[in-house]
């Protein structure tokens, strides 16, 4: 078996300590910036929802800047997003390469496209149910937290597990330009010096990983769904 | 004691002004059932909504026991919300709750213990009739039992009002009865008062002691069950009426010339609509043997109002015509309304 490997993937072996560096550092940057994001887009989509139109907290004033900002950002490609970026990266983060470097782009990148998911998941929830809560005396708080979220924890799984497998493209476009991870991995090994076997061993943990999380998504929804 | 005080509601729209309620007054007394009956639009949805402010009255004072909700902060309006239970049209049960959760919704932050909420819950169940249901999803249950949840839990917080926003108009008619006798039962037991909305007459026949038919914006026509159903003034009223009476279908088949109601010379169509007092008498044979006239009853029936008989009988009188006047000018002196359909 270690003969097989040595002889088919000599590059892999040789460096192999470089790919656990870079898949540990995909992992770090997915749960970082996954968290991050998920709060932050939580919070957005909320805030979407209640402000707009006929919403329980409506403020027009509020969702048109808000929805226009996430206009802004989602019309960015990602590639141009984090260069546009690097500035406010490096005042931020004191760098701009590297994992720290990368955590920042990829939230703001990141936010825009789940707040819009999350946007999208609650506005299927039943206005007759917000009735409800409204007549049993709920304030927008509690409508909030007891009916939105919590009424659709099935859709915000859904729209997490999606939102995660997007940030594994964009940590590899972040790494592409030196922003650690796997995509820079595959690119100075796979790419630059044309080794096949650590091209394939990259798409390889990449197809792993995304199938990963796709089916614990799938199985919490499953559990929440009634 | 619910007050409706010149309420009007005006829906602002690009377009044009939409009046979906004008200047309704009404009194709703403690421990009634009230309906309000009116097609879809007539606006009975937002009045129902204005009570407990979920829609704020353009103009116009809502009050229950003399307060006024109207002049209410949303804090103070969201304490007597939660005195005030509604039931829907299609339930709005959480999915994502078992039955029990979903009763006990209302009674976070009520200060009661988990025990005590429990038991609540338990004792609602009963009274709805799912105790075995308790930890069942709503996905679970038929339309009937989902509204005996929505029923519980709007009964949660021990309220003094039940507004029912068309709380039937999804369920087939046995379901409906046995949800219109729970509520009944909720009326009678706990002495709750319900606010009733409905486009079916057969449901205010059912259960209400009060009635307002609405029309476009307006209430047009108010009263108690058994007046309005024995002596309908508008048009609407009548048209509602018919819609519940196996009576009505003589309309149509006079329309069409239908065999059972085709008249020879000499012969009446008519049809005495009785209520309350004058359903015993014995009125066909009285005619018959007084005004020399022959009477043959087509069809009829007599219902159940507010625990009162009142009934409808479609006849064909045949004999000479100032007899049949004779005759029918009697049975409106016995205080019986009567229709004549046709003369030949």
């Amino acid at each position: 078996m270690l003969d097989f490997i040595v002889q088919w993937m000599p590059n892999v072996v040789l460096r192999w300590d470089g790919l656990v560096q870079a898949f540990w550092e995909t992992i770090i940057l997915l749960v970082v910036c996954g968290f991050l994001s998920f709060i932050v887009g939580l919070f957005l989509g909320v805030v979407l929802i209640v402000t707009k139109k006929g919403g329980i907290l409506q403020n027009l004033f509020i969702w048109r800047i808000l929805d226009f900002c996430i206009n802004i950002i989602r019309a960015i490609p990602f590639l141009i997003l984090i260069i546009a970026l690097l500035p406010v990266t490096r005042t931020i983060m004191g760098i701009a390469i590297g994992v720290r470097g990368a955590i920042f782009p990829l939230v703001v990148g990141t936010v825009p496209f789940f707040a819009r998911q999350i946007e999208a998941a609650l506005s299927e929830v039943d206005s007759g149910l917000i009735e409800a809560a409204q007549s049993m005396g709920d304030s927008p708080i509690q409508i909030i937290f007891r009916v939105y979220l919590h009424e659709s924890i099935p859709s915000i799984i859904r729209a997490t597990t999606i939102t995660l497998i997007a940030l594994i493209g964009y940590i590899a476009i972040v790494g592409s330009i030196g922003g650690g991870g796997i995509g820079n991995f595959a690119i100075a090994y796979g790419h630059i010096r044309n080794d096949t076997d650590i091209m394939v061993i990259v798409v390889i943990l990449s197809v792993l990983l995304v199938t990963a999380i796709q089916s614990i998504g799938d199985f919490l929804v499953r559990k929440t769904t009634h | 004691m619910i007050e409706i005080k010149n309420v009007t509601k005006t829906f602002v729209t690009p377009k044009q002004n939409v009046h979906a309620c004008n200047d309704i007054s009404l009194t709703i007394e403690d421990g009634e059932i009230y309906g309000i009956i009116g097609f879809s639009g007539a606006g009975k949805s937002t009045l129902v909504r204005c009570i407990n402010l979920l829609e704020r009255p353009t103009s116009g004072q809502v009050l229950i026991d003399g307060a006024e909700l109207t002049a209410m902060s949303e804090t103070e309006l969201r304490k007597v919300r939660k005195k005030i239970g509604m039931i829907f049209q299609h339930f709005n049960l959480m999915r994502s709750r078992t039955v029990a959760q979903n009763i006990a919704y209302p009674l976070k932050g009520s200060g009661l213990s988990n025990e005590e909420i429990q038991a609540k819950v338990k004792s609602l169940l009963k009274l709805v009739e799912l105790e075995d249901k308790e930890n069942a999803y709503p996905s679970q249950l038929s339309g009937g039992q989902k509204q005996r949840v929505a029923i519980a839990r709007a009964l949660a917080n021990d309220p003094k009002v039940l507004l029912c926003d068309e709380a039937t108009s999804a369920l087939d008619p046995q379901t409906t009865h046995s949800i219109l006798a729970l509520l009944k039962e909720v009326n009678q037991k706990l002495g709750i008062t319900i606010v009733l909305i409905t486009h079916e007459m057969a449901v205010i026949k059912a259960i209400c002691d009060r009635v307002a038919v609405m029309e476009k914006g307006h209430v047009v026509e108010e009263g108690k069950i058994l007046d309005v159903f024995s002596h309908p003034k508008q048009e609407v009223t009548k048209n509602f009426i018919r819609s519940t009476s196996s009576v009505s279908q003589i309309y149509e088949m006079v329309e069409k010339n239908d065999p059972l109601v085709a008249i020879k010379e000499n012969e009446s169509l008519i049809i005495l609509s009785y209520s309350a007092g004058n359903a015993g008498e014995a009125l066909i044979s009285a005619i018959s043997r007084k005004f020399n006239v022959d009477a043959n009853i087509v069809f009829g029936n007599v219902e159940i109002i507010a625990n009162q008989a009142m009934g409808s009988l479609v006849v064909i009188i045949s004999g000479e015509l100032s007899d049949i006047n004779q005759a029918v000018a009697y049975i409106r002196d016995a205080g019986v309304k009567v229709e004549v359909l046709k003369t030949c």
